[in-house]
C-alpha cells in the first residue's frame, strides 16, 4: 500500500495519526469554542466517545512546532465515497496554509490509501475562507442543502462539495516537500 | 397525557391519487413497485381515485428531517400528474402530522420525469451530487430535492 507522507506543510506544519496522547489537546481545542461557529462539532462531545468521532476511518491531528493546532478526519460518507472534516482551533493559525495542506493530504490518503472514488464534505455557506480552501484543492460545489443543520438556535444551510478521483491532481514528489 | 406525534395512519386524499397505510397483504405489491424501503422507513400504497393500486411511497423520518421516495410500475404515472399529486399530498400530510423542518429526496439525475414530478409537487432542486448512486455497476449522479416547512 502506498504510504502518504504526513510531513512537509508550510512553516513546519505536519499531520499525525490521532492517538491517546492528543486527547487532552483536542478536548481543550474543541472546548475553547474557536471552531464552534464553523464546524458541526459545536456541541460538547459525550464522554462515551470522547473527542474522537467513532465513525471516522482515519483521524489526524494538525501539529505545528509540537503544538496541536487542529484536527481532521475521513469518515463514513453521507452519500458516497468518504467524507472529510477539519477544524483548526487557534484563530491565529488560520489563513497560513495549514488547512490547505491538511485537505490536500487527506485527499491523497483517500484516493491512494483508501482507494475511494469520491471525497465529499459539508461546509456552512458563510464560511468563505473554508470554501476558498476547498476550491483551491479541487473541490466543486454541488448543492446547497437548505436548513439542513440546527446550529446555535437556528437552522443553517450547508454547502455540499466534492472531488472525484478523475478530477484529483496527484501531487508530484518534489524537493519542496510536496507543496505546490 | 401527551402523546408523541406520529405518522398519519389515515388515508391521505389528493386530487388524482389517494395514499393509504401499508397492510401485511400489501407486501407482494411493494416488490412489484420496485421501491427499496429502508428498515426504519414507513411505507404507503398509492392508489388512483378509483381505488387501483399504482405505486408505493416511503417516508424515512430522522428527527426534524425526513426522506421521501416513490416507486411506480408504470413510468407514465410520473408524467400525468399522479406522482406529483401523491408527493404533494404525502409531504403536506407529513408536515402537518410531524414536527418536520425539511423533507428531502435523492433522485437519479437521468430520470428527468421523476425530478420534474418532485418539482411539480413543490420540491426545490438543491443541486446535483456527482457519482453518488451505484446502479448496474457504475456510479450515477443524483439530484437532491427538498421541501421546507415555511416555503
Amino acid at each position: 500500500m502506498h504510504k502518504v507522507e504526513l510531513r512537509g506543510g508550510p512553516d513546519g506544519v505536519r499531520l499525525e495519526r490521532a492517538a491517546k496522547k492528543h486527547l487532552g489537546a483536542l478536548r481543550e481545542g474543541f472546548n475553547s469554542g474557536a471552531a464552534a461557529a464553523s464546524t458541526r462539532w459545536h456541541l460538547p462531545r459525550p464522554f462515551s466517545t470522547g473527542v474522537f468521532d467513532p465513525s471516522a476511518v482515519r483521524r489526524f491531528v494538525l501539529i505545528r512546532n509540537d503544538r496541536v493546532i487542529g484536527t481532521c478526519r475521513l469518515c463514513e460518507p453521507l452519500f458516497s465515497g468518504v467524507e472529510l472534516a477539519i477544524a483548526i482551533f487557534d484563530p491565529s493559525e488560520r489563513g497560513r496554509g495549514a488547512g490547505t495542506f491538511a485537505v490536500e493530504k487527506l485527499c491523497e490518503i483517500a484516493f491512494r490509501e483508501l482507494k475511494t472514488h469520491r471525497v465529499e464534505l459539508g461546509v456552512y455557506t458563510d464560511n468563505y475562507a473554508a470554501v476558498r480552501v476547498y476550491e483551491k484543492c479541487g473541490f466543486k460545489r454541488e448543492a446547497v442543502f437548505r436548513r439542513f443543520i440546527h446550529h446555535d438556535g437556528k437552522w443553517r444551510d450547508l454547502e455540499w462539495m466534492s472531488i472525484l478521483r478523475r478530477e484529483w491532481r496527484a501531487p508530484r514528489a518534489s524537493a519542496n516537500g510536496g507543496r505546490r | 397525557m401527551k402523546t408523541l406525534p406520529s405518522l398519519p395512519s389515515t388515508w391521505l386524499v389528493g386530487r388524482k391519487t389517494r395514499i393509504r397505510p401499508l397492510e401485511t397483504r400489501d407486501v407482494p405489491l411493494l416488490k412489484r413497485f420496485r421501491l427499496v424501503i429502508e428498515p426504519q422507513a414507513t411505507a404507503y400504497i398509492v392508489q388512483t381515485s378509483r381505488g387501483r393500486d399504482i405505486g408505493a411511497l416511503s417516508l424515512l423520518v430522522n428527527g426534524p428531517q425526513a426522506a421521501i421516495a416513490l416507486g411506480f410500475v408504470d413510468r407514465s404515472r410520473f408524467k400525468d400528474g399522479s406522482a406529483a399529486d401523491a408527493l404533494r399530498v404525502m409531504s403536506a400530510g407529513a408536515m402537518r402530522y410531524l414536527p418536520l423542518e425539511r423533507i428531502e429526496a435523492l433522485v437519479v439525475a437521468s430520470r428527468r420525469d421523476v425530478v420534474q414530478a418532485y418539482q411539480r409537487a413543490g420540491f426545490k432542486r438543491e443541486g446535483t451530487l456527482r457519482e453518488v448512486v451505484r446502479l448496474r455497476g457504475a456510479y450515477r449522479d443524483a439530484v437532491m430535492l427538498s421541501r421546507l416547512r415555511n416555503a
